[in-house]
């Protein structure tokens, strides 16, 4: 036994001086009576207190001492080594991410996880302390160092499994963050061990105790869906993977707007995949497939994808002095619907590109831009003329790769150095002379007049445009996102709106001033439709859909141990742990019980 | 001091003093009296009651020979007959300082009893003794006869001196030459002297005794709380005491003890004993209460 404050003895200074309050003489108020004769006989066990008398036995003095010490014995908190099942906090994180929906442990790797956490929560002793956090594409902490069964219990029956992978550097981070100081911390890891890799070692405070869910790797996924231009229109494409290593025998649909196209019997072995190729119809938008009979994970059993307008892209010229070369080189492209416009009026078209020669609107669309020599704004400010001089690509890009920019000619060009608009791609003596951009939306910032250059004499110009507009306009199907995914919208202002696939539509707000919307409902898996509503008309804007895609999804391999750089040791769960049991209630109620059995005698007078 | 006036001190209203004539003290025995009175003595006497005959002896009354007897027997005999004799009553009143105790105190309880049944004897046309006792003799009133000594009989009352502490030996003196009759002792009892020497004293002195015990209320029910120290009124010692509900049941308990051992004290000596509460009525004690244990009829 030992004790974890014995400086508290200190308190048993009280017991003497109870004792010496039975020697010392209470000041009592003086009460004439009649006669003493009869109260005599009744104070003999009662008079310990006169002053430096031998002190006579008194159960009341004798219960009082042993009261003051059951007291001071628990201000010392006595304790004994006992097992411990738990550490003193136990960080309990159950992994929610996407690969824990699979079925190879009844009912679900997520139940069995949320199981095994409600069983350490049930071996919690009366000091532990845990805390419950959710591993997922976002981390979270649902209860921080609590020792309520029930609420960590409800706030283990509120966690759901989400769609996306998880990220364990950002999950290990948290929970460096909220263990606290103390030293007997302990992270139990419920989890299949399927995450993100660490981009960096990670150093925990506290010791890992991980234990694996999930039996089975066994697992047929669709991992890519899109529409590809072909010879004779678009091409649907399909891969499918079997992640497991048994051959597995699936069907393949294929629908395209919701009506069966085709269907397709696979054969694949462990670890096999293929490609599979289908005609689509004209005027096809919307495709699904899916695997049936599903497996283990039904999660990347389904794919959605969305194909190009039969149109092809739109693009619109806006040139007020016309541009002859540029729109040649166009006119060349195959799927480009060029519409080339010289009135200013005219610049607010849809299109899926936008070019613009020597012109610039007052904000420029949320769109693939092509910008030529334009005139210096506060929307895209640019300086002085200057002579670049021989042109050269800024670094090696894949747009400029194989062109020969050496007999190119420029006689003056804008300063773009303030222009923020991009990164240069082909810079000069003087500073760039052409910058790209990636983001809100693609971009090609030309900053000088096509008619002071040679460039569109030369064999390069039609070889550059083409590039440039293919990497403007990806010939992909529209992008796919990860469920969880930040997708932009490329739009701003009211009006805004996402509907869901089950449904539901999402308002986003977006103006001006805080950029192109971005949603970030992205957890459902399927197409999302944005639309913007104006005076009760509402138009669709664009689609996007979301798979899983990923092997950190479809390989649900459990993995063993997680990939932790080697910085955690992971610990075996529980043995040989000891912590200090308190019994210091004990002792309290033992004082209690002694005043009242002091306080019923003092009554009953024994 | 007027009589009404005295009767007042002493709580004792004109409607009451009515209806005392109608009472008298119940002797358990026939006493031998000092002059006429309502007793009957064993003495003979001239009353109707026939008591015995005897042989007639030169000398005797020839007025109270019984012919018929002489007629049938041939000899002279005398009848005897019962003389009717007064009763002497002996109050003897605790005078002590703890008789001021008490509210409303015990003394003037006592005073109101020993003047009611002073009244009773002395309309009776019976003797009343009053003597006062403390640690010693305080005041003495020799026997007194007949209704117009209740005003003396009354003021030696209101006038009893206090002495210290009970003490019943103080009373050992004054059994020596009391006539027989009834010996009233009117005390708390709250004492460590023993009266047991007094009341085998009163005895021999063919003396009916009783003995009332007065006591006040906060004697029977304390209502004292909490650590407090007691002081005796009468010695002036204390005892620090802490009452706790157990506390005052255990001094109920010791004053029903005290109680029992009086009671048996009083049975073995062939007394009468009471308790009075000082808050208790005199006329109810007079005309009911005294009346039920004998006392009075």
């Amino acid at each position: 036994m030992s004790l974890l404050a014995p400086v508290a003895a200190a308190f048993g200074l009280v017991i003497p001086a109870i004792v010496a309050l039975y020697f010392l003489r209470v000041r009592r108020p003086q009460v004439p009576v009649s006669s003493t004769l009869l109260w005599r006989s009744m104070i003999k066990d009662r008079q310990a207190n006169v002053p430096w008398q031998r002190l006579r036995f008194s159960w009341l003095l004798v219960l009082q001492v042993l009261a003051a010490m059951a007291i001071v014995l628990a201000l010392m908190r006595p304790a004994h080594s006992a097992p411990a099942p738990l550490a003193a906090h136990t960080i309990i994180m159950v992994d929610a991410s996407a690969p824990m929906r699979a079925i190879d442990v009844a009912p679900s790797r997520f139940a069995e996880a949320k199981k095994r956490a409600s069983q350490i929560i049930g071996r919690m002793g009366a000091q532990d302390r845990v805390t419950l956090m959710e591993l997922s594409a976002q981390p979270k902490v649902l209860a921080s160092a609590v020792g309520d069964r029930n609420a960590l219990r409800q706030a283990l029956g509120r966690l759901s499994p989400d769609n996306a992978p998880a990220d364990l550097q950002q999950a290990l981070a948290l929970a460096a963050s909220v263990s606290g100081s103390g030293t007997d911390t302990e992270l139990v890891l419920l989890s299949d061990g399927i995450t993100d890799p660490l981009q960096a070692p990670v150093s925990l405070p506290f010791r890992l105790t991980y234990q694996v869910v999930g039996t089975s790797g066994e697992n047929v996924a669709i991992t890519a869906l899109s529409a590809q231009p072909g010879p004779s229109g678009q091409v649907g494409f399909v891969h499918v993977q079997n992640f497991g290593t048994k051959h597995h025998d699936t069907t393949l649909d294929w629908s395209v707007d919701g009506k069966l196209l085709n269907a397709k019997a696979l054969s694949l072995d462990g670890g096999a995949g293929t490609d599979l190729t289908f005609a689509l119809p004209a005027g096809a938008q919307r495709l699904a497939a899916s695997l049936t009979p599903g497996d283990t994970l039904a999660l990347d059993d389904a794919a959605w994808g969305l194909a190009r307008p039969s149109a092809g892209y739109r693009a619109l010229l806006v040139s007020p002095g016309g541009n002859l070369f540029l729109q040649q080189a166009l006119r060349l492209l195959p799927g480009l619907q060029l519409t080339g416009v010289t009135s200013t009026a005219d610049a607010a078209q849809p299109a899926d590109l936008y070019i613009y020669d020597r012109f610039l609107p007052p904000s420029l669309p949320n769109a693939p831009l092509l910008i030529v020599d334009p005139p210096t704004s506060t929307v895209l400010p640019t300086g002085q003329a200057f002579s670049p001089g021989a042109l050269q690509p800024a670094a090696a890009d894949p747009l400029l790769a194989d062109l020969n920019l050496t007999d190119v000619h420029v006689a003056a060009a804008r300063d773009l150095s303030h222009a923020n608009f991009g990164r240069a791609l082909i810079t000069s003596q003087g500073g760039a002379v052409v910058l790209r951009r990636d983001t809100p939306t693609r971009g090609i910032l030309i900053g000088f007049d096509l008619h002071d250059s040679d460039l569109p004499l030369r064999a390069t110009f039609p070889i550059l445009v083409d590039r440039l507009v293919a990497w403007l306009l990806p010939q992909a199907s529209q992008p796919s996102y990860a469920p969880g995914q930040e997708v932009p919208l490329g739009a701003t202002g009211g009006g805004l709106s996402v509907t869901r696939p089950d449904g539901a539509v999402v308002a986003v707000a977006a103006d001006a001033a805080s950029g192109p919307a971005v949603f970030v409902d992205t957890q459902q898996l399927g197409i999302y439709e944005v639309a913007r509503t104006v005076g009760g008309r509402r138009q669709v804007l664009s689609h996007f859909s979301v798979n899983t895609f990923s092997p950190l999804i479809s390989a649900i391999a459990p993995v063993v141990h997680p990939n932790l750089g080697g910085s955690v040791p992971a610990a075996p769960a529980g043995k040989g742990r000891t912590r200090p049991q308190e019994w210091w209630p004990w002792a309290a109620g033992a004082a209690l019980l002694l005043l009242s059995i002091e306080w019923a005698v003092f009554h009953r007078g024994l | 001091m007027p009589p009404a006036a005295g009767a007042a001190a002493l709580g004792l209203s004109p409607g009451l003093l009515s209806r005392l004539d109608r009472l008298s003290f119940r002797s358990r025995r026939s006493v031998v009296g000092a002059g006429a009175g309502q007793r009957l003595s064993p003495r003979p006497g001239t009353s109707a009651e026939f008591s015995d005959f005897r042989t007639y002896v030169p000398g005797d009354d020839y007025r109270r020979l019984d012919w018929n007897a002489y007629a049938r027997l041939d000899r002279l005999m005398l009848r005897l007959y019962l003389g009717e004799e007064d009763l002497s009553v002996h109050l003897f009143v605790d005078t002590s300082d703890s008789m001021r105790w008490g509210r409303p105190p015990k003394d003037a309880a006592t005073r109101s009893i020993a003047g009611a049944l002073a009244y009773v004897a002395l309309a009776g046309q019976d003797r009343v003794a009053v003597t006062g006792f403390a640690d010693r003799v305080t005041a003495s009133l020799r026997p007194q006869r007949g209704r117009q000594s209740c005003p003396r009989v009354w003021s030696t009352l209101l006038a009893l001196g206090s002495g210290a502490a009970s003490d019943f030996r103080s009373l050992q003196a004054a059994t020596g030459s009391l006539r027989p009759g009834i010996s009233v002792i009117i005390s708390d009892f709250l004492t460590e002297s023993d009266p047991s020497p007094v009341l085998a004293a009163l005895r021999s002195a063919h003396q009916q005794v009783v003995l009332l015990q007065v006591l006040a209320p906060q004697e029977i029910d304390p209502d004292v709380t909490g650590d407090v120290a007691l002081t005796d009124v009468e010695t002036g010692t204390s005892v620090e005491v802490t009452v706790t509900p157990a506390l005052l049941q255990g001094y109920r308990d010791a004053l029903d003890e005290h109680t029992a051992r009086l009671t048996t004290l009083a049975r073995a000596h062939q007394a009468l004993w009471h308790r009075v509460r000082s808050d208790a009525p005199v006329d109810l004690l007079v005309m009911d209460t005294f009346r039920r244990i004998g006392l009075l009829a």
